[in-house]
């Protein structure tokens, strides 16, 4: 059931009607509803793996309660390590078990030693990369001590389930998401309700119209980079750069405004990324719910900055590493995490890594000049990390950079130009919120004028928009 | 929660006219080709009005077709009119009709290419929505429906509204999990469905009638596929004694590389095909 289809949209309404109208207004009955309606979300991608979904969610919920009465240490760390194992175990199975095992016996031959690779061939369940991560930052904080472990079954299983955001983010954490699970929803709120159609809105421009009208050219171009001029290799990146955007923003973009809609507060999961400065402000930008969820639980624990200059370089590797590992069992998502690894290290080490907190050209027209170099220097790093994320193996992505390095790469591309029109209003758009918590609210127009915009923005979306093909990429990972 | 539903009606009435009005203005000023998928089908149902007084070969057939010979690239004597494979035999028929209706088709010749796969389908694949309700059935092409394009559109829920400008204008086809697409479950293979054969039979016919020459040839292939039997469509063409219109088919396979292909049917460059590789 895809975001941007009718079949969704009467799933949604459906549920809306129910839920503020029919049910109860108690949150046991709210939330019984809306797990089961997560569980038939999910089912409708298939139904044997929410088998996999309970079973994560039970062990949880019983590691939380576990760790609630545990007074030992040992007992908290062996619950702990239950969580832990469960859940990676099961990520570690469905999603690197034949990758690993591949990569070894791949090892053992260019050794001389030949060896069969053990595989499983198991199908990827579906957003089983966020439930597991969301699941285990329960866990965590409970065993950590920084919430309290919840007694109420419907809404733990529900936060692992919401259906806004199970199959492909944001990443909630249990200290955001489970607390509104275990309050009372009593009131309709129209503001929160409007701010979420907008997000609906305009996460479907960015899916529907933007990613995949850029799809199209993506596939045509990355298919037989041999054959293509070098400037439309260029484009190519740039376009699956803007794809990626388009449909992962998007995505969390839909999944927040349904959320709204529900009365329940997502966090922001991309803020204007192509806008940063320097690599640290783009991954406090791109994949908020993720960078962050790195931060807090792996960064930290590891020492974070605390033990000298070295020992936080080694940390902040095996995040941008593990973050690579995190999209996909696949040596050129690796690559790509440690693409960006590098390009973060030398204003690490400088000390200018977070210089650029803050919103960008807050109250002005244009970017500030002294700001578009970095601008373009960050595009250009994340533009070529986007081709190793793309391509199918590292011989494909280096097939396709030397392509690309071509004499042709300065002249105009002859062809495929056709996707630049829609980058254009997007970054146009992008750059009026681009300081906003909610896109496309536009509070300084009168409200016929910001109707014209929102008319005019649905009936393009429309018109030349996709809707129900193209699988959104993260639902891969 | 009212003044927000309110709101909402306000603005979906608002969004519906807006989108209607749109639609229409699209298809008033033929300008559907910057909204749907493949408008290339609009352009040769707007070259099926016309009367060609050169052309001596008419090309008809799927997408494929269309990249071998491309309606937007009409020389002298082979004029495209090719569809796509979702637009069935019935879509293939009804346009054959529209030439029919517009030209003196005696002594042409008419050329159905399709792919071995083709043949199998009915208006039950979820595309025909798109690619033959949408563009065929209205007023301009009622004259020439018959009982069975009528009975399988009546199978075809919310069928009625496939003209209205918001849904004909854009790309929006019925959800797969609609009954319809059960009623008789579609395999792609290589057979040839009932509905194939009816439209076949009536397109060979018409010709006849019209004194023009009828024969089916296939798209071009990729070099993997060279040794396929498809003893499917040969046990079907023999099933409904369909051998003398076939007699060319197998013969006519042109196979390329498998890299010069970017989905395993269309090439990625058109242009290594030249401007006639059946010879027609």
């Amino acid at each position: 059931m895809l975001f941007p289809s009718l079949t969704f949209l009467l799933f949604f309404v459906g549920v809306f009607g129910f839920y503020w109208a029919a049910l109860p207004a108690r949150r046991s009955w709210r939330n019984a509803f809306l797990l089961v309606a997560s569980y038939v979300f999910y089912a409708w991608w298939d139904w044997r793996f929410l088998g996999l979904i309970i079973f994560s969610s039970f062990v949880d919920y019983a590691v939380g309660l576990g760790l609630g009465v545990a007074r030992g240490g040992l007992a908290r760390r062996l619950l702990f390590a239950l969580s832990l194992v469960v859940n990676l175990g099961l990520l570690g199975a469905f999603k690197y078990f034949d990758f690993f095992s591949r990569s070894l016996a791949q090892g053992f031959s260019q050794m001389g030693i030949s060896a069969d690779p053990l595989l499983l061939n198991w199908v990827l369940p579906v957003g089983i990369s966020f439930y597991t991560f969301q699941t285990l930052s329960y866990s965590i904080d409970v065993f950590r001590g920084h919430m309290r472990p919840t007694r109420d079954p419907i809404a733990f299983f529900a936060f692992v389930a919401f259906f806004p955001q199970l199959v492909a983010g944001p990443i909630e954490r249990a200290q955001n998401l489970l607390p509104q699970f275990e309050r009372e929803r009593v009131a309709f709120e129209p503001a929160a309700a409007v701010d979420g159609l907008r997000m609906i809105l305009w996460g479907l421009f960015l899916k529907a119209l933007v990613a995949d009208n850029l799809a199209h050219h993506v596939d045509e171009i990355f298919a037989a980079p041999s054959t293509q001029q070098g400037s439309v290799l260029a484009l190519g990146a740039v376009y699956f750069g803007f794809q990626i955007y388009g449909d992962f923003a998007g995505y969390s973009l839909i999944a927040r405004g349904t959320s709204r809609l529900l009365g329940f507060d997502l966090m922001v999961n991309f803020q204007v990324p192509y806008f940063s400065r320097d690599i640290g402000e783009f991954w406090r930008r791109w994949h908020i719910s993720l960078s962050t969820w790195f931060r807090d639980y792996v960064y930290i624990p590891l020492g974070g900055n605390r033990e000298g200059k070295w020992l936080a370089l080694r940390n902040v590797m095996i995040v941008f590493l593990l973050s690579g590992l995190w999209h996909g069992a696949n040596w050129t998502f690796i690559f790509w995490g440690a693409l960006h690894g590098l390009a973060f290290v030398p204003l690490f080490f400088l000390g200018i890594h977070r210089r650029t907190d803050g919103g960008i050209a807050p109250g002005q027209m244009l970017p500030a000049l002294p700001d578009l170099p970095g601008i373009a220097m960050t595009f250009l790093v994340v533009t070529i990390g986007w081709i190793f994320f793309r391509a199918q193996n590292l011989t494909h992505a280096r097939e396709y950079i030397l392509a690309m390095l071509d004499p042709s790469l300065l002249s105009l591309p002859s062809s495929q130009r056709g996707g630049v029109a829609w980058i254009a209003l997007l970054l146009v758009l992008d750059w009026i919120h681009r300081n906003d918590d909610v896109p496309i609210r536009w509070p300084r127009f009168p409200r016929s004028l910001r109707w014209a915009g929102y008319l005019a923005l649905c009936a393009l979306v429309y018109y030349r928009g996709h809707f129900g093909e193209q699988e959104f990429i993260y639902f891969q990972f | 929660m009212k003044r927000f539903l309110l709101k909402v009606g306000l603005f979906s009435s608002l969004l519906f006219a807006v989108l209607n009005v749109t639609g229409w203005l699209l298809i008033m000023t033929r300008r559907q080709g910057h909204a749907v998928e493949n408008s290339q089908i609009y352009l040769s149902i707007d070259k099926a009005r016309h009367e060609w007084d050169e052309s001596m070969v008419y090309v008809f057939g799927d997408s494929v077709a269309h990249q071998m010979y491309p309606p937007e690239k009409t020389n002298d004597r082979i004029n495209s009119l090719a569809l796509v494979m979702p637009s069935t035999m019935a879509g293939q028929y009804l346009l054959l009709k529209r030439l029919a209706a517009a030209n003196n088709l005696h002594g042409k010749k008419i050329v159905l290419i399709l792919s071995p796969e083709g043949f199998s389908l009915d208006l039950s694949h979820s595309a025909s929505y798109h690619y033959v309700l949408k563009p065929f059935f209205n007023e301009e092409f009622r004259p020439w429906e018959d009982p069975v394009f009528s009975k399988r559109v009546q199978h075809t829920p919310i069928s009625m509204v496939s003209q209205w400008p918001i849904v004909k204008s854009s790309n929006w086809n019925p959800p797969g999990w609609l009954p319809y697409l059960s009623h008789e479950a579609l395999v792609l293979g290589h057979g040839i469905s009932p509905f194939s054969h009816h439209y076949l039979r009536k397109m060979e016919a018409l010709a006849l009638e019209a004194g023009a020459s009828f024969s089916v040839l296939p798209t071009i292939q990729p070099e993997s596929d060279r040794g396929r039997d498809y003893s499917d469509l040969r046990a079907a063409i023999h099933r409904f004694h369909l051998d003398d219109l076939f007699n060319e088919y197998f013969d006519a396979f042109h196979y390329f590389p498998n890299a010069a292909f970017r989905d395993g049917a269309h090439l990625r460059n058109r242009e290594v095909l030249g401007d006639n590789v059946l010879g027609l």
